[in-house]
C-alpha cells in the first residue's frame, strides 16, 4: 500500500492520544474541576469522526469506548458500542448530509454527550432504584456533560491539525 | 459511494464484526462478575505503570498547591479537628475497649497485634472512576499479590471498602458508600446490629448509612460502629466509622445512623487488602454485590 509508513504512524498517534486521555481520565484530581472530570475520549471519538473514514473512525470510536468502560469501572463494551455507533452515525451525516466544520462538531458532540450521559445515567443508575438517584444526575453527570462540551473544541482542533498533517502527506 | 452500496460493502462486514465482538465481549464480562475480561488485563497491565506514575505526579502537584489555596481552610479546619481530637479522645476514655482496638487499628502494626491471623497487602491507588459518585477505585495489587474477589479493604483507621474486580496487578475496589455494598455491623457499647451500605445523597458528601435498625434503638451519636464478622466476608470488630446523627427511614418502620466513615474515602491513598483471616468464607465469583 502506499504510504503504509504514513498510515501506520497516523494509527500510533490516535492511539497513543487515546491511551493517554485514558490515563489523564483515570488520574486521581487530574483536571479536576469541583470533584468533575470530563470524558475526553467521548470527544476524541467525536472529533476523529469528523475527518477520519467510516472504517477507522468505527475502530476508532470501539476503542475510545472501551477505554472509557475501564476507567469508568462499568460494564466492558457498553460506552464502546455507543462510541462506535456514534461515530459511525456522524460519519455518514458528514458523507452525504453536512459538512464537517466546527459548529457541526458542536452540534454533533452535544448530542452524542447528551445521549452518553442520560444511557450511563439510565443503565449504571437509574434502574437499580437506588435512592435520590436524581442526585447523581444533577450533580455529576450533568456537571460531566458541560465540562466535557466545554473542553470539546480543543481536542477538535489537536485531531484536526493531526488529521490535516497527514492528508497532506497521503496526498503528495 | 451510494449508502446502500455501503452495506454490500466488506467495510460494513469488518462493523458488523466489531460490533458482534463487542455485544460478545458485553456479555461475557457480565457474566464473569469479579474477573476481569481479557481487554481489561490487557489495558489494566500496560497501563497501570502509568496511571501509577501520573497519580504520584498528581497527587504531589495537588498537595504542593492544596498548601496555598487552602492556607486559610486548613487553619480551620486544624481547629476544629482539635477541637473533635479533644471530644473523642475524652469519649475514648470511657470506652476503653474500642480505645485499645481503635488505637490498635491506626497502625497496621497494631492491627497485626491485634489480628495475627490478618494476611495483608500494601495496596496504592492508581485510579479512580472519572465522577464515579461512590468512589470506585483501582489499586496497584491484584491476583499476582494473592488478592482475591471480596477481599476486604482497610487503611489502619478502618474499613474502607472491598474488592470487586481482580486483575493480574491491579484490583478495582468499591468503596462502603455504594448502594451495593452490604457490610454486616454492630455497635459495641449496645451489641445492636445492622448492616452498613451507602447512598446516593450521603455518598455525596462521603458518608454511608447503618441500616435496618429497629424503632427503640439504642445507639447514640458518636457510637462507633464496628463489623460484625457473621458472614465471614469481613472480619470481626475492624472499625467503620462513627455515628453521626440518626434518622427515620422512609417507611417509617425502622431507622436509620448516618455513618462518618473513619478514613476520608474520596481521598484515601494508600490501603491494605486482608487477604485472610480467621473466619473467612470463601465467595463464590459469580455471587453478586451486596450479598
Amino acid at each position: 500500500m502506499i504510504n503504509k509508513p504514513t498510515r501506520i504512524l497516523k494509527w500510533i498517534i490516535f492511539i497513543a492520544i487515546i491511551f493517554l486521555s485514558y490515563i489523564i481520565q483515570s488520574t486521581p484530581y487530574l483536571f479536576e474541576v469541583f470533584g468533575v472530570k470530563g470524558n475526553l475520549l467521548i470527544v476524541i471519538a467525536i472529533s476523529i469522526a469528523m475527518f477520519e473514514s467510516e472504517i477507522n473512525c468505527a475502530i476508532l470510536g470501539a476503542l475510545c469506548g472501551l477505554f472509557l468502560d475501564i476507567s469508568s469501572n462499568v460494564l466492558l463494551g457498553f460506552n464502546a458500542i455507543i462510541l462506535m455507533l456514534s461515530c459511525l452515525i456522524i460519519r455518514f451525516l458528514i458523507m452525504y448530509l453536512m459538512r464537517s466544520n466546527f459548529l457541526n462538531f458542536l452540534l454533533f458532540s452535544s448530542i452524542t454527550i447528551v445521549i452518553q450521559g442520560c444511557l450511563n445515567f439510565v443503565f449504571f443508575y437509574l434502574i437499580w432504584g437506588y435512592e435520590d438517584v436524581f442526585i447523581i444526575l444533577y450533580k455529576t453527570i450533568i456537571p460531566t456533560m458541560i465540562y466535557t462540551f466545554l473542553i470539546s473544541p480543543l481536542f477538535y482542533i489537536l485531531i484536526k491539525k493531526i488529521c490535516g498533517f497527514f492528508d497532506k502527506k497521503l496526498n503528495k | 459511494m451510494v449508502l446502500g452500496d455501503f452495506f454490500k460493502s466488506v467495510k460494513f462486514k469488518i462493523i458488523i464484526g466489531i460490533f458482534a465482538l463487542l455485544i460478545g465481549v458485553m456479555i461475557y464480562t457480565g457474566a464473569t462478575q469479579g474477573f476481569s475480561s481479557l481487554p481489561s488485563k490487557v489495558i489494566g497491565i500496560i497501563s497501570a505503570p502509568f496511571q501509577s506514575l501520573s497519580s504520584k505526579i498528581s497527587t504531589s502537584t495537588k498537595n504542593f498547591f492544596d498548601k496555598f489555596l487552602n492556607a486559610d481552610k486548613n487553619v480551620k479546619e486544624n481547629e476544629q479537628l482539635k477541637q473533635k481530637l479533644s471530644e473523642l479522645q475524652n469519649k475514648l476514655v470511657e470506652y476503653e475497649t474500642i480505645k485499645n482496638e481503635n488505637q490498635q487499628l491506626r497502625e497496621i502494626v497494631g492491627l497485626k497485634k491485634q489480628h495475627p491471623d490478618f494476611e495483608f497487602e500494601a495496596g496504592t491507588v492508581i485510579a479512580r472512576g472519572p465522577n464515579d459518585p461512590f468512589a470506585t477505585f483501582t489499586i496497584d495489587v491484584g491476583s499476582n499479590q494473592g488478592v482475591k474477589y471480596r477481599d476486604p479493604v482497610v487503611t489502619p483507621l478502618g474499613l474502607v471498602g472491598v474488592v470487586t474486580e481482580v486483575g493480574p496487578t491491579y484490583s478495582v475496589v468499591t468503596a462502603i458508600l455504594h448502594p451495593d455494598i452490604g457490610v454486616g455491623a454492630y455497635q459495641t457499647r449496645t451489641n445492636d446490629t445492622g448492616v452498613v451500605t451507602g447512598s446516593v445523597k450521603l455518598a455525596e458528601q462521603g458518608k454511608c448509612k447503618l441500616g435496618l435498625l429497629p424503632r427503640q434503638v439504642s445507639i447514640a451519636i458518636g457510637d462507633i460502629i464496628t463489623t460484625s464478622g457473621e458472614t465471614g466476608l469481613f472480619p470481626k470488630g475492624l472499625v467503620i466509622g462513627t455515628v453521626e446523627v440518626i434518622e427515620n427511614e422512609t417507611s417509617g418502620s425502622s431507622v436509620y445512623a448516618v455513618i462518618q466513615p473513619s478514613e476520608d474515602i474520596f481521598s484515601v491513598e494508600n490501603v491494605f487488602v486482608i487477604k485472610n483471616f480467621n473466619g473467612k468464607s470463601e465467595v463464590s465469583s459469580s455471587e453478586k454485590k451486596g450479598e
